[in-house]
């Protein structure tokens, strides 16, 4: 067997075994910043409880119903070569999937108040508010996160994480 | 098989149109970045709390809304000198530091492995400009772009093989929980993907060809059929799930894939 073919199956047998065997999370604020280096090449791998944003809002004292804010667009062939609005779209879900991360590893669940992510998400509920109510005067907003189970639909109960009212 | 100068020229051109598209799109998202943006720098840049006062105040002046959107006006001069000039230490450093600039101000990631891909493209350009002081040329353009190619399999082949440990994948019922769940979505009731059988069918062809994908190393040919196919799936996953960047950062592997995949052949079977 040629040097080459040993070398090739030594790479797939390590691409395997970081499968099978598990390491130690290594974590850290410049590695978070920098894990483009560090890539994850699991792109759907599992269907797992997905982090739900509900957003509401009072309006002349009356608060309104909960609602679902999930990114959602209209397929179009240009958006092959131009597609900013669906990509931030897409960036505010990863960013929703951070908050869920951030709660599930936070030691004092009063903390997440102050992490960048709580409070980036929070200008995402106001802007949400905001998109879903252009010409009314809105007084509060208040997010929900909700962790929808796998192939599931998120109800009350599922809430994890709920805002205080911000003035807006 | 592709010639070394082929695959510059291909790479070259590919890479400049998905990095002409990514600024293109993040000039258009400058809005959401600004102080009272989603994204507003006055929010983020706690981030950074636990860096020095001198770091903080640098990355907050680097993010200023004017230099940001300057950096973006030399981005697109830097990629048409790519497109018109080639590959010099210039444009390939400065583009690799730029997009570190890019990614940390979205958090270390705007569009997941779209921009690892991007990273990883670049970073063997790196190191074929900076190799070039010590190696031959030719040599330095191997060994960058077998880091590319390394990666690129790495991505179908691990992709894939976590989905074939995974019941939900084997089953089918994956595939429709996350078209769901898609920016297009959910998937209409009478959807052919509903049906079992649909699903698990695609299902297991996602699999398989991920799997498979390291078989491009056995030839130039082999890799110009794996592409081809990852050309549909990459337009599928477009198509499907709105991620038109991976499209294109992926694209801009497949020339270092088939290069490297005939001089395999020509090592080992002295032929394509």
């Amino acid at each position: 067997m040629s040097d080459t073919l040993v070398i090739i199956s030594i790479y797939l047998i390590f691409l395997l075994g970081t499968l099978v065997f598990k390491s130690r999370i290594i974590s850290g604020p410049w590695l978070f910043l920098f894990r483009s280096f560090l890539p994850n090449w699991r792109f759907y791998h599992r269907v797992g409880p997905l982090p739900q944003i509900y957003v509401r809002y009072c309006v002349s004292q009356i608060w309104n119903e909960w609602q679902l804010i999930q990114p959602r667009a209209v397929r179009r062939y240009v958006d092959l070569f131009h597609n900013p609005e669906n990509n931030l779209a897409l960036a505010m879900q990863n960013l929703v999937e951070h908050l869920a991360a951030d709660l599930r590893q936070i030691d004092n669940p009063e903390h997440i108040r102050t992490l960048v992510t709580y409070r980036l998400v929070l200008r995402f509920a106001r802007l949400a508010a905001q998109k879903r109510c252009p010409d009314s005067t809105i007084q509060q907003y208040q997010f929900q996160l909700r962790m929808a189970p796998p192939f599931g639909v998120a109800t009350l109960d599922a809430v994890v994480l709920e805002s205080a009212p911000v003035n807006y | 098989m592709l010639t070394l100068p082929q695959t510059q020229y291909a790479l070259q051109i590919l890479l400049g149109i998905s990095l002409l598209i990514q600024t293109l799109e993040f000039w258009r998202l400058s809005e959401p970045q600004f102080a009272t943006g989603v994204w507003s720098w006055q929010i983020q840049k706690y981030d950074l709390g636990h860096a020095s006062p001198w770091l903080r105040h640098y990355f907050t002046m680097i993010y200023g809304d004017r230099l940001w959107r300057l950096h973006l006006v030399l981005r697109v001069g830097l990629i048409l000198s790519v497109l018109l000039l080639g590959f010099n230490l210039l444009n390939v450093g400065l583009l690799f530091m730029g997009t570190l600039y890019l990614l940390i101000r979205w958090r270390g990631a705007f569009n997941g492995g779209s921009d690892f891909m991007t990273i990883v493209v670049l970073t063997g350009l790196v190191v074929v400009q900076l190799a070039q002081f010590w190696v031959d040329p030719a040599v330095a353009w191997t060994a960058g772009l077998w880091y590319i190619t390394i990666h690129a399999i790495s991505s179908y082949f691990l992709s894939g093989a976590v989905k074939l440990f995974y019941d939900g994948w084997r089953d089918g019922r994956a595939i429709i929980a996350f078209l769901d769940g898609a920016i297009y979505g959910p998937l209409a009731a009478d959807s052919v993907m509903r049906k079992p059988v649909v699903a698990v069918m695609c299902s297991w062809a996602f699999i398989l060809w991920e799997c498979s994908f390291p078989m491009v190393l056995l030839g130039a040919d082999w890799a110009v059929v794996w592409c081809a196919i990852a050309l549909l799936f990459h337009f599928l996953v477009f198509w499907f799930f709105g991620l038109n960047r991976f499209f294109w950062a992926w694209c801009v592997t497949f020339p270092a894939v088939i290069y490297c995949a005939g001089q395999l052949s020509l090592v080992y079977f002295g032929a394509t």
